[in-house]
């Protein structure tokens, strides 16, 4: 069945819903009304909007559950532990790795002098360090082509492997954080429960 | 207010306490709001719930010009439309599940009274339910915390007449889903004043 239409129905609904808070001018208030006479397009609309509005200006508030406000508390209070908890266990991470590097830093840096020395020392009367120093200096230039070879050797290698590399980064990145979340997330069960 | 204003300073100093008041005294419009977004006692404790702990990792960003319940009642609607969004779905409507405490309580009419108040709040919910979710906060907002446009524009980070516009497309739209509740438009009515049933006054 092809239902009726009004050509001003766009104009007469907002009007209605104005009308509804009481924010209608009075001379469109005039208007709608003598349309309201006329239309019984827009009669029957505005009987339904008017139904729509008394249905819920009396449908009542609802209480929250009795402990609501305690379970929030819970919450709170169990987001403070984990987050201290947290913090704790990541603060130990840069503690640990900034002293093994310093420890490892004073450490070569000792070696290096203690060489240093000793070979500056007895450079020219120990034909052995003579010869030691010739030989660190052709593993230096060893070194030094070996990187190079190396370096070349990466980079042929990463045009043809760079998708694996970059496939193997990407999953690594969504292991870690997974676990992240594993490790970091709120047990569902506390929403509801409170406290572990 | 005072005692209000005191409480927000101390929770934003970290006294759980203190915030604890503010979830006493807020519970219920949070909670109200989020049971009409979501149609579901669980969802919507879930969702009141996550509004005041996000309202407590937020607290430094509240600007006291503003009513803290509406402050509230942002993160609030936000949170609930973000979340129908995402579920891309509208909730359906537990009629059978467990119901909000105080509407069992009122349930103490005559049998006859009881079986109309259950269908009004099915009613209510069929109409909010076919709500997109944006139109159905303002809607919220407008009946059942007594807002005005512009508490609601604020509220929902919006102008005034995007407010207006979508309040009147809401009840266009529940008007029409009421109209074909109640079988509106196979009646003879629409026809006879116009006779050929268009209205050009
Ligand atoms: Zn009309």
């Amino acid at each position: 069945m092809k239902e009726p239409v009004c050509v001003h129905a766009e104009q007469m609904t907002a009007w209605m819903s104005l009308a509804l808070d009481d924010l209608l001018e009075v001379e469109d208030a005039k208007r709608l009304q003598d349309h309201l006479a006329v239309c019984s397009v827009c009669r029957s609309t505005w009987q339904a909007m008017q139904q729509v509005s008394a249905l819920f200006e009396t449908a009542p508030l609802v209480d929250p559950p009795v402990s609501f406000a305690s379970r929030v508390e819970r919450r709170l209070a169990y987001r403070a532990r984990a987050k201290k908890g947290a913090q704790r266990e990541l603060g130990k991470v840069p503690l640990l790795a900034g002293s093994l590097s310093l420890a490892v830093i004073t450490l070569s840096v000792v070696v290096i002098l203690t060489l240093g020395v000793v070979v500056w020392h007895w450079r020219d009367t120990l034909p052995a360090v003579q010869q030691g120093t010739e030989f660190i200096v052709q593993v230096a230039s060893g070194v030094g082509l070996l990187g190079k070879g190396l370096s070349l050797f990466l980079g042929e290698l990463l045009t043809y492997v760079a998708p694996f590399a970059f496939l193997l980064t990407v999953g690594l990145a969504v292991l870690i954080a997974l676990w992240g979340w594993f490790l970091l997330k709120e047990p569902r069960d506390i929403r509801r429960n409170g406290v572990p | 207010m005072d005692q209000e204003r005191t409480w927000i300073a101390r929770a934003q100093r970290g006294d759980q306490a203190a915030f604890g008041q503010l979830v006493r005294v807020y519970e219920r419009p949070v909670y109200n709001l989020a049971y009409r977004m979501l149609g579901d006692p669980t969802e919507a404790e879930d969702a009141a719930q996550e509004t005041f702990l996000r309202a407590y990792r937020a607290l430094s960003t509240y600007e006291p010009e503003h009513k803290f319940v509406n402050w509230l009642l942002s993160i609030a609607s936000h949170y609930c439309i973000d979340r129908l969004r995402q579920k891309g779905r509208s909730v359906p409507i537990s009629l059978d599940g467990p119901l909000p405490d105080e509407w069992l309580a009122s349930d103490t009419g005559s049998p006859e009274q009881q079986v109309s108040a259950k269908e009004e709040r099915e009613q209510v919910h069929q109409m909010l339910e076919m709500l997109p979710p944006a139109y159905r906060a303002a809607v919220i907002l407008r009946y059942w915390h007594d807002m005005s446009y512009q508490e609601i524009a604020t509220v929902m980070s919006t102008s005034e007449s995007a407010i207006k516009s979508r309040l009147h497309r809401a009840r266009l739209l529940m008007a029409r889903q009421f109209q074909q509740l109640h079988g509106e438009y196979t009646s003879d009515e629409g026809r006879r004043d116009e006779g050929t049933g268009v209205c050009a006054r």
